[in-house]
């Protein structure tokens, strides 16, 4: 098991790294530090893994090195070799397995005698997203965006550093890479926010997602012995759980990265606001979004070309993309809905622009198309949350009520859930700045931060689930 | 209707955080010491609640509080403190009615708990009887040799359960700090860790962590569920016997044992225990063992009692008792009685408690 960031050990371990980071004096010790302290935080896990990763790191490395001394025929080969090896790595660790045991079982339909072996292969924690970064670093020298770095430790820093290191945020090379060649210093300013963003994922994971959680594995776990009901409200309970979860995951990502001095990008802009599966995408897992679209969307076409050119690529992109997540039909079904959902939203511009609507659209239209889209969101999260394609559908028949579906019931809090996440996304947008506010306004601000982190620990569930995406 | 609370709870707190002012930091040192402030002050708020709600942890002791602490009828109490060997051991009916028999009739309360070392009895005497509608008359303490000599092996053994943190308070924790000080043949590493685990746990157990889930009021119905016990170890009847036999021969305790008995720190935590319980009017106190077919704790009860000058000391291991123990089907393992093992020695005890003067 990963260390997970709502836990006494990863308080501890942050604790001893911060004091040792910002006790060195010199920057390329501060860097060598924290490289290894992300190693030491992978090899909780299982220290073997850290090879792969230093592989994964050399590759990298040394396509950077030598994307920076070749010429131009040969770049374009550098490239598809050092991609290849990430991805033949992450193929490999990630899908081999999956992939096997669907032909298999196409060759036993087929009638087709075969000895295939599945190896039960073990999944590194993380690899989903250091192989991304190191993607990211080799497609970002070959672009010209990054200089070749011709620091090891650089690299291999970008690559591994902890925060977010086992479920992101995908952080650019060309983002981070010159806040690492500059030396970091300590500002009170950047410690406050790292403390405040840091608390606020700490309360979305312990005080939220884990209290839904509560609500929905209980169900999900056992499908067939809950009613019609249940079913909903679990489902709408994994709509918020996986939002609270993942968000404040990032959070506390964001925020940790921070205390040492590093600034992520955001990861997460109140998805559930989205009046589009367009805008969802701009507001959910941002930094996985916008690496898909740079490259694989982009490459791939991305917005030249007519309608159905574009749909491919939108298709291909959250089809690959569901298939990121995990190696099981069900995530190929959420990015291929996910995939409609933008097409969809793709050809209903194109309508617009074509045939402009005679009056202007007003309040109630926008908040049509945010509830159709967050309905098009949950039913796609359902698929995410089953184990198989074919236990999400039997979900989604029983909420639909096309097949009945007798059994227990829960307590019917769908209602408080939406209430929750409608709390968060609306007074999340208000913001009541006091920098030159009385004294009263910065002691209310700390002390309040405080308070509540003791009733955030007070109201966690005793048994902490590790994060969602960890698993990917 | 927890989930339901807890997410008001969560959606409070979202709600507030989303609403306190964004403010430049001004000295660092300020802002440590407000947050730290308001931590501590809502720390405070939250232990006067818990307080004023009436709440307790969740777990198996509080369903024995539950039942024991709701007593308000005639007849004084006698409390019987102890682990698995008195839960398994002693029935409070039984010796409620062997006190009974005598003309001295007497509510017989249980308050004993499988794995529970003197640390986690001590912190729920003081819940039972911060509690308890009708105080006890007479406490008996359970002598065991494990628990007394390592009174931090179940500690260590249960390590960050919710059992260990609810009970982790500051009294128990210096206890267990006084004692991890003092103990021989413990080396740096051991000691660096299991002081690390004490601190840990006063950590969680002082921040309420999940107090909210783990729960519930004192007063208030609640199930644990303590998982299964181990299965039951099968004697014959010759077995039994020669079992017994060796045990009452055995001089020695374990090696790991230190020989001192009761040790400095067990006999000033009893001497801490005692004081507790006077301080709510308990006057009357004695020790006893429940029968064991493991030498080395048959030879401590008879130490223990030879040492015990203060108080009456009653020891299990009796040969006369004995000889009627000798049943494979009275023992559920070498330290647990059953069935009418268990009726044998309870009514044996009561009548013992009446002879000695214990319970007049």
């Amino acid at each position: 098991m990963a260390l997970n960031f709502v836990s006494f050990e990863f308080a501890a371990f942050l604790a001893v790294v911060y004091v040792l980071h910002w006790s060195c004096r010199y920057a390329g010790t501060r860097k060598w530090l924290l490289t290894i302290a992300s190693y030491v935080f992978y090899a909780v896990w299982n220290w073997r893994f850290c090879f792969l990763m230093l592989f994964v790191t050399v590759n990298a490395f040394a396509a950077g090195q030598m994307l920076g001394r070749s010429t131009c025929r040969r770049r374009t080969v550098l490239l598809a070799a050092s991609i290849g090896i990430d991805l033949a790595i992450l193929g490999f660790f990630k899908y081999y397995d999956f992939f096997l045991s669907n032909v298999a079982a196409a060759l036993a339909d087929l009638g087709v005698p075969a000895n295939l072996t599945v190896m039960r292969i073990i999944l590194p924690v993380g690899i989903s997203f250091y192989t991304f970064h190191a993607i990211s670093y080799v497609v970002d020298v070959y672009r010209g965006k990054v200089e070749p770095v011709p620091s090891f430790v650089n690299i291999a820093l970008y690559i591994s550093f902890f925060p977010q290191l086992i479920a992101g945020p995908i952080v650019r090379a060309s983002f981070i890479m010159p806040q690492i060649r500059q030396p970091r210093s300590f500002s009170p300013a950047q410690q406050a926010i790292g403390v405040r963003v840091l608390l606020r994922g700490f309360i979305y994971k312990a005080a939220i997602s884990d209290t839904l959680a509560q609500i929905a594995d209980p169900v999900f776990a056992h499908v067939d012995q809950y009613d019609a009901h249940a079913l909903l409200t679990a489902t709408v309970a994994f709509y918020g759980q996986i939002y609270f979860d993942f968000a404040g995951y990032s959070s506390m990502a964001i925020g940790t990265a921070r205390l040492f001095g590093y600034r992520f990008p955001p990861n997460f802009n109140y998805p559930y606001r989205a009046a589009s599966v367009t805008e969802f995408w701009r507001r959910w897992h941002m930094s996985l979004s916008f690496w898909l679209r740079d490259y694989l969307y982009i490459p791939l076409g991305g917005n030249r070309g007519g309608a159905l050119f574009v749909c491919r690529n939108l298709m291909i992109t959250m089809l690959l993309g569901g298939l990121w997540h995990g190696a099981a039909w069900n995530y190929v079904v959420w990015g291929a809905l996910h995939g409609v959902g933008l097409c969809a939203n793709k050809l209903w511009r194109e309508v617009r622009r074509r045939f402009p609507a005679p009056i202007d659209m007003h309040d109630g239209s926008y908040v049509a198309a945010v509830v159709l889209t967050q309905l098009w969101i949950t039913l796609a999260w359902v698929f995410f949350r089953c184990d198989s394609a074919a236990q999400a559908t039997e979900v989604l028949a029983a909420i639909l009520g096309l097949r009945p579906h007798p059994g227990a019931a829960v307590l019917p809090v769908e209602g408080l859930i939406l209430a929750v996440i409608g709390i968060d996304h609306t007074l999340g947008s208000v913001r009541l700045r006091l920098s030159r506010s009385p004294r009263w306004a910065g002691a209310l601000a700390w002390s309040g931060l405080g308070a509540l982190f003791a009733l955030g620990l007070a109201a966690m569930p005793v048994v902490q689930k590790p994060f969602i995406y960890f698993q990917f | 209707m927890k989930t339901l609370a807890c997410l008001l709870l969560g959606a409070a707190i979202v709600g507030l955080y989303h609403l306190l002012p964004r403010t430049h930091p001004g000295r660092p040192f300020r802002v440590a010491l407000l947050v730290l402030g308001g931590f501590i002050l809502t720390q405070g708020g939250l232990s006067a609640a818990i307080v004023g709600l009436g709440l307790v942890p969740k777990g198996p002791f509080h369903d024995l509080l539950h039942e024991l602490t709701d007593y308000e009828g005639d007849w004084p109490v006698v409390l019987l403190i102890g682990s698995s060997f008195t839960e398994a051991g002693i029935d409070p009916d039984t010796l409620a009615g062997a006190l009974a028999n005598s003309g001295r009739a007497a509510a017989v309360q249980r308050l004993a708990v499988g794995g529970a070392p003197h640390l986690e009895r001590l912190y729920y005497v003081k819940d039972y009887l911060a509690h308890a509608k009708r105080k006890p008359k007479l406490v008996l303490f359970e002598i065991a040799g494990g628990y007394d000599s390592a009174p931090l092996y179940q500690v260590h053994q249960m390590r960050f359960s919710d059992r260990m943190v609810a009970m982790m308070d500051g009294s128990s924790a210096w206890w267990a700090l006084r004692w991890l000080a003092g103990a021989d043949r413990l080396g740096l590493s051991q000691r660096f860790g299991l002081g690390s685990e004490i601190l840990s746990q006063l950590a969680l157990h002082i921040g309420h962590i999940g107090f909210f889930w783990n729960s519930a009021p004192v007063h208030g119905g609640a199930t644990y569920d303590a998982g299964g016990s181990p299965p039951p170890t099968r004697f014959s009847d010759h077995d039994t016997a020669e079992l017994l036999e060796q045990a009452a021969a055995a001089r020695d305790l374990k090696p790991d044992w230190p020989p001192e008995v009761p040790t400095r720190w067990m006999g000033a935590f009893l001497a801490e225990e005692i004081a507790t319980l006077q301080r709510d009017g308990v006057e009357r106190f004695a020790f006893y063992s429940v029968p064991s077919m493991q030498g080395a704790n048959a030879a401590y009860a008879r130490r223990f009692c030879a040492a015990m000058t203060r108080f009456a000391c009653i020891n299990g291991e009796d040969p006369e008792l004995l000889i009627q123990l000798q049943h494979g089907a009275d023992w559920y393992d070498y330290d647990h009685l059953k069935g009418a093992g268990r009726e044998l020695f309870t009514s044996w005890l009561g009548d013992r408690l009446v002879e000695m003067g214990v319970w007049p």
